[in-house]
């Protein structure tokens, strides 16, 4: 069995009458690309920050590489590379000069510093921005310079709370593949995220938060396995009768049926060829439509099942 | 660790625009207009005596001639660098001396009731009559420092040297240099320059602590000694203020080349002590626990407001606290700056100046060390 790289026992986070964190429990093993998905304030980067120390906490137990995590365990620390929600870097000092100062909290040597700032920059692609200051940077590159800063002194563990947000898609698959790479190369990743699909891109497993509970926890398919819909067929129509609505809801397998804004929306349960009973109902009752295509369902179904919210934000 | 931090420290302040231009430009332009607000009356210094006459009214005749004796040997004493006097007066009855007023003979003429009571009649605003009222606030202000000084039982050394920073018109001092009194609107500014430093390290505790910056969590969140990060941006922001107090100082004394008379070794020395003591009291306000906003608010109180206190924008204001509340001069960083470069000065150093310098490195060491203990890494409630 994998070692446990992060074990959160029963944790319990008060900011005097909300509870941040309710008996949060949590164990990640080595290897993993672990994600913590969650609505805005479900208590996600409570979570990191309790397991970095940086948060004191009410009651419950949290262990890094087997041992206690408290904020003056330095040896623990050196073994953990985190990036920030927020960028977090000097605007005074260049790309380089950046990633040499946090890699110098972490490693004295020179040499060996100048060679793991060399290999960052190689890995976040931004060679040719290395005399940059950050206020030149893009959205994207920025992002790409903290990750190189929390990274750089080559962590076993690794921490990333939401970094793709505000980036563009192109940055955002380059991050997304750097990660991935970065646990191919035997890092532990933990990976906050309110985007489901990035989730589902990276993860190896997933806990779904809300309120500061733990509410679904599996591989992206045993989550998805847990809710009753398996499938949803989506029609783009002008209108439809509520006569015609009832007689969807009569077909076997749909169990909800929604008509909003041109957007029909059937759920189904019980496999994944249910369009077929929809194309044949619309054929026999002559009802036309623009456009009809099948989906699997998302976390966000999954999320909307367990809790009967949305799990995006709108944006 | 601690060399690499401290160079990347020094470029951070080095290249903070904002900070640089600041700190070097506001003093170097309020030094240029302090030399060129005083550089009229230096020229007048280097010309003519001010014509105006003396009109005895005296209330108290039994000691009319002391009075008269007395008020005379100050006119007699008040010289130009030559040793021409400043003032050619005369004296002659009030009507006389309207008339001479009205025919712009003289520029203005003193009325004396008494000793401690006279004041000045002109009759149009410029240089020269402003330095005749200027030579009465000087006068009023000794008189009152002498009385209100024997009444406190002081000493006659200690009355003089609250006498002379007072007086208007270059005079002996006790090393037997020439002393400029509107020098001491330069040693403010020097002082105000090395408080500035209190700015630049009111944000090396933000930058490392978790629940202040973004900064601080990275630095809370590295294995590396915070201490050995904060001290490392501590002393990386006081060697780029005491570079700039040396820049301001070198261009007052080598382009404006004003007196501090001599000393220069000491001056230098001086104002590293005192952009040291600065740096410490920032860091000390740093680390208190409260809103960003409400530091700056401290630390703004400190420099600016010390400034003000220590005679910066109103000279006389020190000599009135130094009179009715003298422990504000005695703790006031700008004002025992400013006092350990006027003691330079006057007495090449002594008792004052020891006092001061004592005083600055014991601020030093308070604050260094508050900074040193409330460096610990620590989890928060909050962030």
């Amino acid at each position: 069995m994998a070692e446990t790289v992060v074990k959160v026992t029963n944790l319990v986070k008060r900011y005097k009458e909300l509870v941040a964190l309710n008996n949060f429990n949590l164990d990640i093993k080595k290897g993993e690309v672990f994600g913590l998905l969650g609505p805005n304030g479900s208590g996600k980067t409570t979570t990191i920050n309790c397991i970095l120390a940086l948060l004191s906490y009410d009651s419950g137990e949290i262990e890094v590489f087997g041992q206690k995590m408290r904020a003056e365990r330095n040896d623990l620390k050196r073994r953990i590379g985190v990036v920030m929600q927020d960028v977090a870097v000097f605007d005074e000092l260049t790309v380089y000069e950046n990633i040499d100062y946090f890699c110098s909290l972490y490693i004295s040597d020179k040499a060996t510093r100048r060679q793991y700032v060399e290999e960052a920059i190689d890995f976040v692609e931004l060679n040719e921005f290395r005399k940059f200051y950050p206020k030149k940077l893009s959205g994207g590159l920025l992002r790409r310079l903290n990750i190189a800063c929390g990274i750089a002194h080559k962590p076993e563990l690794i921490i990333l709370d939401e970094p793709t947000v505000a980036v563009d898609p192109q940055s955002r698959n380059k991050i997304l593949e750097g990660i991935t790479e970065l646990n191919r190369q035997g890092a532990t990743i933990i990976y906050t995220s309110h985007y489901m699909e990035e989730v589902e891109q990276i993860c190896t497993r997933i806990q779904i938060m809300e309120n500061g509970k733990g509410i679904a926890l599996g591989t992206c398919d045993e989550l998805k396995q847990q809710i009753k819909n398996t499938e949803n067929v989506i029609v783009n129509m002008k209108k439809i009768s509520e006569e015609h609505l009832n007689g969807l809801r009569e077909i076997n397998h749909v169990y909800d049926v929604k008509f909003a804004g041109d957007r029909l929306m059937i759920k189904c349960s019980g496999g994944k060829h249910n369009i077929t009973h929809v194309l044949e109902f619309f054929d026999k009752n002559d009802i036309h439509y623009d456009r009809i295509y099948s989906e699997l369902p998302t976390l966000n179904d999954v999320f909307l099942e367990i809790t009967g919210k949305e799990l995006r934000d709108k944006e | 660790m601690f060399s690499a931090l401290l160079l990347n420290n020094m470029k951070i302040n080095i290249r903070n625009k904002e900070l640089i231009g600041w700190c070097i430009i506001f003093p170097i332009v309020l030094g240029t207009l302090f030399y060129v607000g005083f550089g009229s009356i230096y020229d007048i210094q280097s010309t003519d005596p001010i014509p105006a006459a003396i009109v005895y009214e005296l209330d108290d005749k039994a000691n009319a001639s002391e009075c008269r004796s007395m008020i005379e040997s100050v006119f007699d004493n008040i010289k130009y660098d030559d040793g021409t006097a400043m003032v050619e007066y005369r004296e002659t009855s009030l009507e006389e001396a309207d008339q001479l007023l009205d025919e712009k003979e003289i520029n203005g003429y003193y009325l004396v009731h008494g000793m401690a009571d006279m004041e000045l009649v002109i009759r149009s605003s410029n240089m020269k009559t402003s330095i005749l009222s200027a030579i009465l606030t000087g006068y009023k202000q000794n008189m009152d420092i002498m009385i209100k000084g024997f009444e406190k039982g002081l000493t006659q050394e200690q009355i003089v040297s609250m006498m002379y920073v007072g007086d208007y018109v270059k005079e002996q001092n006790l090393g037997g240099d020439s002393h400029d009194p509107y020098v001491a609107y330069f040693y403010n500014l020097i002082a105000m320059c090395c408080l500035m430093c209190i700015q630049t390290s009111l944000h090396i505790f933000p930058n490392i602590r978790a629940s202040r910056s973004n900064l601080g969590k990275r630095h809370e969140l590295s294995p590396g000694s915070q201490r050995i990060a904060m001290l490392a941006a501590f002393f990386a922001a006081t060697l780029v203020q005491i570079c700039i107090s040396q820049v301001t100082l070198f261009y007052l004394l080598c382009i404006l080349k004003i007196d501090f008379g001599g000393n220069t070794g000491l001056i230098i020395l001086t104002t590293v002590i005192g952009t040291f003591m600065a740096s410490t009291i920032g860091l000390a306000i740093g680390s208190l626990r409260l809103k960003q906003s409400v530091l700056e608010s401290i630390a703004l109180m400190i420099t600016v407001g010390g400034g003000f206190l220590s005679g910066l924008m109103y000279g006389d204001i020190k000599w009135k606290l130094e009179l009715n509340l003298p422990i504000i001069n005695r703790i006031n960083p700008a004002s025992v700056l400013s006092d350990a470069f006027y003691h330079l000065n006057i007495n090449h150093g002594g008792k004052g100046y020891t006092y001061s310098i004592c005083y600055m490195l014991i601020v030093s060491a308070v604050f260094l060390t508050v900074g040193i203990i409330m460096s610990s890494k620590k989890s928060s409630k909050s962030l």
